[in-house]
């Protein structure tokens, strides 16, 4: 899912630059505001736990690999803003040291996990709540399991885009298959297996690390 | 109530600690990522590399980690070991660091 530098036009790049920088601040002045000494701890082991889970790759059906991000529970631990902080400051590192993920590429690797996943796991959560799904387990794995495949999905569709938007001379001038492709080869995987793992992944850990979590909860 | 939530700190520490020792395992699939291939597996497929994807893949150079190996070590499990402290200790930093300047400012 981490977007490499010449797959996405200079367009695709500068516009999801844009909305990352804009939702990361507001992230951050939410983030500023609920934070102590004992959360910056807890969170960097949160996020260092995030990195190393990303490390993880398995095989998936098609040929291809994948793993999983640890974000929705995060999420679930911290609150939506920490989440995306500890989350873009993964997908940075990722990217300057390890050339996972391209650089220009970063703003919308950042946009698709660190800010997607986040949102969506709580609004899809709450959504559940409104909805009177009393059950947790359940909701966390309802949750972990939508937001992991949209932002499956919202890189499907960037890179699907490519060639229909950019071409020169017939010829992709970036990203090479169009979504009739990448949608399937993305949402196939993510669908029937890192969407699941995922969401057990959230479901069984969340018990045992909420008390090593309890810190102010922002929202 | 305080010390439980320092013992489960300590043991999250270890468990990540055990973790970034296994993180090889992450190496047994040789299947690369949909849309993360390198320059010549694209061309492969598609027997040229685009124009604009040429232009744009290497303006970043910086590669002594690149992708989780270290350019010195030519065994590929301890590269990715080392990656994964060298990561967890550079996101201990940045945590770090911005706790000292925004617990500062308060």
């Amino acid at each position: 899912m981490h977007i490499p530098d010449g797959y996405l036009s200079p367009q695709t790049c500068a516009t999801f630059y844009a909305a990352s920088v804009a939702s990361v601040g507001f992230a951050f002045a939410k983030f500023k505001k609920s934070v102590d000494e004992k959360t910056f701890v807890h969170l960097s082991v949160a996020s260092a736990f995030t990195f190393i889970v990303m490390m993880f790759n398995f095989p998936v059906v098609g040929g291809s690999s994948a793993h999983i991000t640890g974000i929705p529970l995060i999420t679930y631990l911290f609150g939506p803003f920490a989440s995306i902080i500890a989350s873009t400051v993964v997908l940075i590192i990722q990217a300057l040291l390890f050339r996972d993920g391209g650089i220009l590429a970063l703003g919308t690797n950042v946009f698709n996990m660190a800010i997607a996943i986040p949102l969506v796991t709580i609004f899809v959560d709450s959504l559940l709540k409104m909805a009177n799904l009393k059950n947790e387990k359940v909701r966390m794995f309802i949750s972990t399991y939508i937001s992991t495949n949209v932002a499956a999905l919202l890189t499907a569709v960037e890179l699907g885009l490519q060639p229909i938007l950019f071409t020169k001379a017939g010829k992709p001038l970036y990203f090479m298959y169009d979504l009739k492709t990448t949608i399937p080869a993305m949402m196939v995987p993510h669908l029937l297996i890192v969407g699941v793992v995922e969401a057990v992944l959230t479901v069984l850990l969340y018990s045992p690390l909420k008390n090593f979590a309890k810190i102010k909860k922002e929202v | 109530m305080k010390r439980g939530v320092d013992n489960n700190l300590k043991v999250s520490i270890i468990i990540l600690f055990a973790l970034a020792i296994l993180t090889p395992l992450g190496l047994l699939t040789q299947n690369p990522a949909f849309g993360e291939w390198t320059e010549e597996e694209i061309k492969k497929m598609l027997g040229f590399v685009p124009e604009g994807l040429k232009r744009y893949a290497e303006v970043y150079k910086f590669d002594l980690f690149d992708g989780y190996s270290v350019k010195f070590i030519h065994n590929q499990y301890i590269g990715y070991i080392l990656s994964a402290l060298i990561g967890i200790a550079v996101i201990f930093a940045i945590f770090l660091l911005l706790k000292h300047l925004m617990t500062e400012r308060k």
